[in-house]
């Protein structure tokens, strides 16, 4: 039942979700050559930054989201769908957007990076730690924005039962 | 005399201080038509979600079939809420990208019947009401009226013992009026509905069992 609600067009238009693959994606590719140039603290000081930005970016599109969904909201609650799965829904496409967004950002960072630093043969070292480390923090970064969100705008419109 | 279908026993609700039910009593039997009438701002919307429960009273108590809404976890309320009530809220809120048939399996989906045995529910229904025709139209398509029966279609689909409904002919022209009229006292006639209505139109109230007039202090 979840995936089918999830595919039956709760919250996330289009433009909006071409706006979190973006956002995503930029964010992922900036974080990968900004690693790519730099090395021990400074790869962890760069995938902090990007946590923090994915978390915030998270937060703010996914209040906007529900804020222009109010009525679909509603229309769930009163069909008698529990909260739980309503908040399930919305993460779930947020984490599938961000995937999107994070495999197209690591497909183009690590190009761009590969291209700059073929002589010096930095890639499996580049694999191995600040992709690794950008994408667990991306992902984190998705879930609580999206979560801290969804409470926060179902707190407020008494959708949090 | 059978149990009460709903009851409300000294039901208290404020908003922001103000006082908007201090002392609400009063049941619904199984099978009535119970009209809510009541000056804008009197409360008829607010009655309406203390009833399924999406807003909970300050105090008092609310009896649904046999369940005390007001003490139940928010998981079993949802469910309650998917099996005992069709609820057509005052704005048609169908969802504009999904046709006609995906606005109506909805509520099947909610109460997990699979999708072979929703399909061939809501043709029944659509066929009923003479809706076949127009199945795959996307919603956002249809005109007020439209959206209103299907609206109410969708509220019907899974069966359920009581409707709720907040103005369903507010803004309507008199000919659609007079449909969703019908459809609605042949519901409860036929299938023993609860039908729980908001409305200012004499032509609901005049087909209602009961007339409730919406205000601070309601004992019925």
């Amino acid at each position: 039942m979840l995936l089918e609600l999830i595919t039956t067009g709760l919250t996330m238009g289009k433009a909006q979700s071409r706006l979190a693959i973006l956002i995503i994606s930029m964010t992922t590719v900036n974080a990968i050559i900004l690693s790519s140039l730099l090395s021990g603290s400074g790869i962890i000081f760069i995938s902090l930054i990007t946590f923090g930005f994915v978390l915030i970016s998270e937060y703010l599109l996914t209040k906007q989201t529900i804020e222009s969904s109010t009525s679909k909201l509603m229309l769930y609650n009163q069909l008698g769908a529990q909260t739980r799965s309503i908040i399930s829904i919305i993460i779930s496409r947020f984490i599938i957007v961000g995937l999107i967004g994070l495999l197209s950002g690591i497909i183009v960072g690590a190009s761009v990076v590969y291209a700059l630093h073929l002589p010096l043969n930095l890639m499996p070292n580049l694999l191995q730690s600040s992709i690794l480390l950008i994408s667990i923090l991306t992902i984190i970064g998705i879930c609580i924005g999206s979560y801290a969100a969804i409470i926060q705008s179902f707190k407020q419109s008494n959708l949090y039962q | 005399m059978p149990n009460p279908i709903i009851k409300l026993l000294d039901v208290k609700l404020s908003y922001d201080n103000n006082a908007i039910f201090s002392n609400v009593n009063f049941e619904i039997q199984p099978g009535e038509i119970i009209a809510a009438k009541g000056t804008i701002g009197s409360g008829k919307t607010t009655l309406l979600n203390l009833i399924c429960g999406i807003i909970k009273p300050d105090s008092g108590r609310i009896y649904i079939d046999r369940y005390d809404i007001t003490n139940l976890s928010p998981d079993k309320l949802s469910k309650l809420r998917a099996n005992i009530f069709g609820i057509v809220p005052q704005k048609s809120n169908l969802i504009p990208e999904l046709s006609i048939s995906q606005n109506l399996e909805l509520p099947l989906m909610l109460n997990g019947i699979n999708k072979n045995k929703r399909h061939s529910i809501v043709n029944d229904t659509l066929d009923k009401l003479g809706l076949l025709s127009m199945s795959d139209r996307l919603a956002g398509t249809l005109s007020v009226g439209e959206s209103e029966i299907v609206s109410i279609a969708r509220s019907m689909v899974s069966d359920p013992p009581i409707l709720l409904m907040d103005e369903p002919t507010e803004g309507l022209d008199p000919i659609i009026s007079e449909m969703i009229l019908s459809l609605i006292r042949g519901d409860s006639i036929m299938n023993q509905k609860t039908v729980f209505i908001t409305t200012h139109d004499e032509r609901i109230l005049n087909i209602a069992n009961r007339v409730i007039q919406v205000k601070e202090n309601m004992n019925l």
